[in-house]
């Protein structure tokens, strides 16, 4: 029974905030007979229901979960603080969107880790379905909780809460553990256990932690990691999809009532980049690059826009213009989209990259904003962090948006890279500066409004699997020195400045890096009452220093240390392709200033093309 | 039903043509705002394919054009929104292919081609089912004589703030049956827009003077548009 749909639960729906988060009956939604599967699965996105709906991830896996008549796949996702607080005080469990049932009743629960900060809200979603919190303490009675997505290439801070995570692209694994469930289950005998040591043996890129013993040294860094038995991988390898066009893609999304981040059509064009920036996780734990073939993407676009009836295509990659095809692509596109009014965007644009004749494709219909990324302020720095682009790329990039119509344009950069110093911050201020002086190079005819450059600076998070995994994070007071400085250097009024929280970075740099022990660090916040560490309004960065104290931890341990490069690291245990060799090299090559090419221009050897893969770049690649 | 092609190919009329469509709003939908039903819809046209006229300019955009905006929690049985049809095409396709990109909580019930305009909306009626521990034919009857006698003041709240109404003025009939733990009020309320009375004043007053909720597990209440009606009374469609 839903809660949307009883009266008993209106007085409390109508006391919050945005009670249509919590409505379901979407248009889209799979609702399947209970009684004709074979396993229910409930799918948990530990933010809230606009965020979590805007995610193409769940989106994927939810289809390919309801594609198999034997699983019902439902969507959970957090609710809001003061949501919790009605559930709590009367005794409304969390419930699955599609048929209202509590989670606690599913036979598997699901979270996708999508960043660090969400943490907690995994904890409350699970204490709100009344399940343990540890794997541990659970038992037979108690669905089988798995974690994947970005944040499982290093779970360990998150290890004892999970039974198992999936590494790596869920759109066969997760089929084949479910699949897996649903026979073992059968059988005379059946355990958690045994399902779960099977599940480990025979299927690729699933870690089962329990399985796994870590022992520490006496300054703290980990000896090893363990398997308690001999029959499952001493290191787990990641599993990607193949081949992009052939694998399953849901075509008929589940439509919000309500707003939601991202209200537009993703097409997923290709994974893994070819740039290898030096400080990107996501470029390097996606790899080996594989992409779409425009056949297929288009095909695709055109399905979901007749069941969805959103108005705008957003291509997304980590580089889009690095996709091999994208004129045909955006052609091909265009001729769909012009006569049915439906925008075409296309975010994350490469500088180097960024043509006349892309952005007026993209211009044609509604106009989207305009961003770069140049990520330092200096050559020698963008050299060191490998991004390669130059002034002059970027002065041409702006100058084609310019002419184009744009008067504003975004630019994204990074404070606390490895080698930085005052003047490549001070080179963020003067690269603003150039970009608004290039704006009045126009003619005058072209210049209709005056123009602004919005300058965003985050604080490196150095992160597993990248060539600065084992980088110190500058301090607080070194970041808010930076920081400052470079709201000193900013002479112009045209070049707005906004800088992301050091706080919350540090706290992610803590847990990007950690280890088993932050369990403890994570359960005593939730016992707390942390809650949407990710949001302003509720992160509470003295709050936290508090739980480590109390939990003998240091954060500093984790976050401002310079890791040994023959230290055994906690995600050494995952194998993602790429090798820890590839990045020792990267990391030496940053600092004697060197540039990496891309992928395109000439291989490497990250190590990432021994997974396999279609329609990329690697060699031996098909 | 037509396909896309078919629809594309139908001739342009001269000026595009009004249809009302009438629907219901119930279930998971009575959370759903104004804004969201507004975006939902505009979804549902363009999934149908239909030949929807769009605004010339910078942004083309589709219209729409509501009855009565309906509180947060109520469900309805009678809405209205009018779109603008482009080229010919017959009311039984237009159900057609609107129907299937609905949703059995928000039903079509009629699509036609109007003859009153919204401004004629005077009343709207309301069953409203109050689940308590207090109901008794006894409070039905008091529950009538309440809201029909003046003054009953709430404090209602605008644009520019808040202001104390007597609301008996813009009560224009109620009924109220007690069965078995509940109370069934039917209520008509000024609807146009100039003198709008949203159902939740009368229902929170009659609650708070007969004590109507005081356990909160088992004590609720649920508000159900029932019909709209104009100035003489006759149902508007």
């Amino acid at each position: 029974m839903k809660i949307a749909t009883d009266d008993r639960y209106s007085s409390i729906l109508k006391s919050v905030s945005k009670p249509g988060r919590y409505s379901g009956g979407e248009y889209g939604q799979i609702i399947k007979d209970k009684d004709s599967v074979k396993a229910s699965f409930a799918f948990c996105f530990p933010d809230t229901y606009e965020i979590g709906m805007s995610n193409l991830g769940v989106r994927i896996l939810y289809g390919v979960l309801n594609n198999d008549k034997d699983i019902r796949c439902e969507r959970v996702y957090c609710p809001w603080t003061d949501m919790q607080e009605k559930m709590r005080e009367h005794s409304i469990p969390l419930f699955a969107h599609e048929s209202g049932d509590p989670v606690s009743e599913f036979d598997i629960v699901g979270f996708s880790l999508q960043y660090e900060m969400c943490y907690t809200n995994v904890l409350s979603m699970l204490s709100l379905s009344r399940i343990p919190l540890r794997s541990a303490d659970r038992d037979e009675s108690h669905p089988i909780i798995i974690g994947g997505g970005p944040c499982a290439y290093n779970a360990e801070p998150m290890a004892d809460f999970f039974d198992v995570f999936n590494i790596g692209e869920g759109e066969e694994m997760l089929l084949e553990f479910t699949k897996m469930y649903i026979e073992e289950k059968e059988k005379p005998g059946y355990s958690k256990r045994k399902f779960l040591h099977k599940a480990a043996r025979e299927i690729e890129g699933i870690y089962v932690p329990s399985f796994y013993e870590v022992s520490y040294n006496e300054d703290g860094t980990v000896e090893k990691y363990s398997p308690i038995y001999d029959d499952i991988p001493v290191k787990i390898k990641k599993r990607i999809v193949k081949d992009l066009d052939k694998v399953y893609f849901p075509e008929n999304p589940v439509m919000p009532y309500i707003e939601t981040v991202h209200d537009r059509i993703m097409l997923e064009v290709a994974r893994g980049c070819i740039r290898g920036c030096r400080f990107c996780q996501a470029g390097m734990i996606y790899r080996p690059v594989r992409e779409k073939s425009p056949e297929v993407l288009c095909k695709n676009a055109k399905c979901i826009y007749e069941s969805s009836g959103y108005d705008e295509i957003s291509l997304t990659s980590l580089s889009i213009s690095d996709y091999s095809k994208i004129d045909e692509l955006t052609d091909k596109l265009l001729e769909f989209t012009n006569p049915n009014m439906i925008s075409l965007s296309l975010p994350s644009l490469r500088v180097d990259s960024f043509t006349k004749e892309l952005m007026e494709k993209v211009a044609s219909v509604r106009s989207s904003s305009l961003t770069f990324a140049p990520e330092a302020g200096t050559q020698r720095l963008r050299d060191v962090i490998n991004k390669n682009v130059t002034e002059e790329d970027l002065m041409r990039a702006v100058g084609v948006a310019f002419e184009g119509g744009k008067s504003n344009v975004k630019l994204y950069f990074m404070m606390g890279l490895p080698t930085e110093r005052d003047e490549d911050i001070v080179g963020i201020a003067e690269l603003a500066t150039h970009v608004i002086d290039r704006y009045y190079q126009m003619p005058k005819e072209m210049r209709k409004k005056a123009p602004s450059c919005t300058i965003s600076v985050a604080c490196l998070v150095p992160k597993p699997f990248t060539p600065f995994q084992w980088e110190a994070q500058d301090t607080l007071e070194e970041l808010r020195r930076k920081q400052e400085l470079l709201y000193n250097s900013i002479k112009d009024r045209r070049v707005k400045y906004n800088h992301h929280d050091a706080y919350v970075s540090r706290l992610e740099a803590v847990f990007a890096r950690g280890d088993r022990r932050l369990s403890s660090a994570i359960a005593l916040a939730h016992e707390k009452g942390f809650c949407f560490d990710a949001w302003d309004e509720y992160f509470n960065y003295e709050g936290w220093c508090e739980v480590f104290e109390q939990c003998g931890l240091d954060m500093s341990f984790y976050a401002n240390r310079q890791y040994g490069i023959d230290e055994v690291l906690p995600w050494d245990i995952i194998d993602i392709g790429v090798t820890k060799e590839f990045f020792v090299r990267e990391r030496n090559n940053a600092y004697s200033e060197k540039t990496t090419p891309s992928c395109r221009e000439h291989c490497s050897g990250c190590g990432a093309n021994k997974l396999g893969g279609e329609n990329g770049c690697c060699p031996l690649m098909k | 039903m037509l396909s896309a092609d078919e629809i594309k190919a139908l001739p342009l009329l001269a000026a595009p043509v009004t249809v009302r469509v009438m629907f219901t709003k119930t279930g998971s939908l009575r959370y759903i705002s104004h804004l969201d039903l507004q975006r939902t819809l505009t979804r549902c046209l363009i999934r149908s394919r239909l030949p929807v006229w769009y605004t010339k300019g910078f942004n083309p955009h589709t219209k729409l054009v509501f009855s009565l905006p309906l509180s947060v929690g109520c469900e309805s049985v009678y809405e209205f929104v009018d779109i603008k049809i482009e080229r010919q095409i017959s009311l039984a396709d237009i159900k057609a292919c609107l129907a299937p990109q609905f949703t059995d909580e928000m039903l079509i019930l009629d699509v036609y081609y109007p003859t009153s305009k919204f401004a004629e909306i005077a009343y709207a009626e309301y069953e409203c089912r109050i689940a308590s521990s207090a109901a008794s034919a006894e409070v039905a009857r008091d529950i009538c004589e309440y809201l029909s006698t003046s003054p009953v003041t709430v404090m209602k709240r605008s644009k520019s703030g808040e202001k104390e109404i007597d609301i008996v003025p813009l009560i224009h009939s109620v009924t109220c049956e007690a069965e078995e733990g509940e109370l069934v009020l039917k209520m008509v309320l000024s609807a146009s827009s100039d003198a709008n009375l949203n159902p939740e004043y009368p229902i929170k007053a009659v609650c708070e003077r007969f004590s109507l909720l005081r356990d909160e597990s088992n004590d609720y209440y649920g508000i159900m548009r029932k019909k709209i009606y104009r100035g003489d009374m006759s149902a508007f469609n």
